[in-house]
């Protein structure tokens, strides 16, 4: 048993040794703006997802609504760098607390019940709702629909780079520590806990885990690091509105990614945004405008089908594979 | 405050209740029995709405005629869903059955993008705007019968279930599936059924809904997430609970809406919602869980 957890967990390392060593050295070799920022877009979307995964993979308690964290990210960065001029890194800071706030706000109230699945599913999915609303209508502040276009200053300290390498590296650094992150939680104790919440709650409660307690940790964890992946979509686009970072779709797309991937897997949201990613840009670049809805009606019937004959993820399979060939 | 808007936005509430009252009590229908969440109810609303655009562009039928061709069409997309997509992942765990709901969302919504476009379409039908006036309120004829058609359609589906061996036997698998299964209710069969008939009423409100409001591919959205939140506070699985929380998001929607601002009401619906939740956790109407 130990030796095939082992070999099963050596391939997953090789897997992430030999990712991050191709993506370090690729803009080495690709220089084209197009190529690189969907490599960006898909390693933001990777640590987003790996993010989800904390609270909604390994403790099951799914997130509809994790857009919501993006948006705080990335709002207290642009606002406070429209109106006030602030350096991003303390829109980073105001955007960590703010979503802290907003988790524990949402958590506690659903955890609180001790009612399994869908109640936290629906406050999350109505906070996400309940954000855009109030940054439409906000417009003073917000700009509304339309968002905000943040001036380029053209200053390294403000985080503006000219070029995409820079971000890419940020972007690169940010997605290595969240996958590091992963690996250690599931390797400690606190991982532990939030599997043993996964597969069943109140054998988990009659273990002596808090459980209440350890599922409000996990989900500060995560929008504390969402809220980080949104403070990047602010500095990296320069432009938010309330539509592309609370919108639902982006709640979905992180967590139908996460699921495709394996979201009980420290590795497996990646591998979910490497499978996602090309297969909604690549035929949106094929069909293009004239067929538009198609790229994400097939994505729909590729999840549908994943979720009949593969509903533990990509992650699960390749691993489970390696296992039963020893 | 002029009194007689206060009249009329309580007027367009329940008005607004009643359509949230098809969403609802079909997703608690649909929960009851199986456990699961209808996640794209609103998509279907929107499919029932463009079908009836449809029979009304292309037939001339009126929408509100058109009712049963709708709830015909849904009622077996619903049973065709429940026996290929829905069946397979019943016992598969709750993030599996949020993929495939969410996928059916995805696939709805495109489908809808790529048959209708995503232009705002609406029908005219002036007859359904001349006002009936009581008193100093004003409210256009159609919006009545819209409201008649929510009562009588959900005291159907109550004589449905209260008063039918079928409406027995889908209590029954809501109670206890199992216990059911032991004394004969073949759950599956009352599966496939409630999950037809709670999508027939997600496509009857997008019937009712298509007079008054603009059909585009994504007026499902909002609707839905509404929905869910009806039947949290009213108590999953609860008809009764699932109309009362309809008529209350309806009413404050539209009060909120008329003396404040409509896009805080969307706010206010939040806030009750989570007091509800730290007061009386399993809805006003619901029973505790195990």
């Amino acid at each position: 048993m130990q030796k095939i957890k082992i070999v099963k967990m050596r391939f997953a390392y090789t897997f992430f040794i030999s990712l991050l060593l191709f993506l370090v050295a690729l803009p080495l070799v690709v220089q084209q703006p197009y190529i690189l920022h969907v490599i960006i877009i898909s390693m933001l979307l990777a640590y987003l997802c790996t993010s989800w995964s904390f609270v909604s993979g390994y403790a099951r308690q799914v997130s509809l609504g994790h857009s919501v964290y993006v948006g705080i990210g990335a709002y207290s960065t642009a606002l406070l760098y429209y109106h006030f001029g602030l350096n991003p890194i303390l829109g980073l800071l105001a955007g960590i607390v703010s979503a802290s706030a907003i988790s524990i706000l949402i958590s506690v109230p659903s955890f609180k019940l001790g009612l399994r699945g869908p109640y936290y599913t629906f406050s999350t999915l109505a906070l996400a709702e309940f954000f855009t609303y109030l940054f439409i209508g906000l417009r003073d502040l917000t700009g509304g629909e339309l968002g905000l276009a943040l001036p380029f200053k053209n200053n390294p300290f403000y985080l503006q780079f000219q070029g995409k390498i820079p971000y890419y590296y940020i972007m690169l650094s940010l997605l290595v520590t969240v996958i590091i992150l992963a690996n250690r939680i599931q390797n400690s104790k606190f991982g532990y806990y939030l599997f043993a919440i996964r597969n069943d709650e109140s054998a988990a409660e009659a273990c002596g885990i808090n459980v209440f307690k350890t599922k409000i940790m996990a989900s500060l964890l995560s929008a504390v690091l969402t809220s980080i992946g949104g403070f990047f979509y602010a500095i990296y686009y320069m432009y938010v509105t309330p539509e592309s970072v609370f919108g639902l779709s982006l709640s979905f797309q992180i967590a139908t990614t996460s699921l495709i991937g394996g979201a009980t897997s420290w590795i497996g949201p990646t591998i979910g945004a490497i499978v996602a990613v090309p297969i909604l840009e690549v035929t949106r670049a094929t069909l293009g405008g004239k067929f538009i809805g198609f790229p994400l009606l097939f994505y729909g019937i590729v999840l549908v089908v994943m979720g009949r004959y593969l509903p533990g993820g990509i992650a699960s399979r390749l691993f489970r594979d390696k296992e039963r060939v020893r | 405050m002029d009194i007689s808007l206060i009249l009329q936005s309580i007027i367009n509430g329940i008005l607004l209740g009643g359509i949230y009252m098809m969403i609802s009590v079909g997703l608690n229908l649909i929960y009851g029995v199986m456990r699961i969440i209808n996640y794209a109810q609103g998509e279907f609303l929107m499919i029932g709405m463009y079908i009836a655009y449809w029979i009304f562009t292309l037939f001339g039928i009126n929408p509100f005629l058109g009712i049963p061709i709708v709830a015909t069409v849904l009622y077996f997309s619903g049973m065709f869903l429940f026996n290929y997509v829905v069946y397979p992942i019943l016992k598969k765990p709750y993030e599996t059955q949020i993929m495939t709901f969410v996928a059916l969302i995805y696939i709805l919504q495109n489908i809808a993008l790529i048959i209708w476009t995503a232009d705002y379409r609406t029908v005219n039908m002036p007859e359904t705007s001349i006002p009936v006036v009581i008193g100093n309120v004003y409210i256009p004829s159609g919006r009545l019968i819209i409201l008649g058609i929510a009562i009588v359609i959900s005291l159907i589906v109550l004589f449905f279930l209260t008063r039918t061996k079928t409406g027995l036997f889908i209590r029954a698998s809501s109670q206890n599936p199992f216990a059911a299964e032991l004394v004969g209710v073949d759950t599956k069969k009352v599966r496939a059924l409630s999950m037809g008939i709670g999508i027939a009423l997600a496509g009857i409100g997008g019937c009712i809904l298509l007079p008054i409001y603009y059909c585009y591919p994504y007026v499902g959205v909002k609707l839905g997430i509404m929905g869910f939140i009806i039947i949290t506070l009213g108590g999953l699985g609860s008809f009764y609970g699932a109309i009362i929380g309809s008529l209350l998001i309806g009413l404050v929607e539209s009060l909120v809406g008329a003396l404040y601002s409509s896009e805080f009401a969307m706010a206010i619906a939040l806030v009750i919602y989570v007091t509800i939740l730290i007061l009386r956790p399993q809805g006003l109407l619901g029973t505790k869980s195990r």
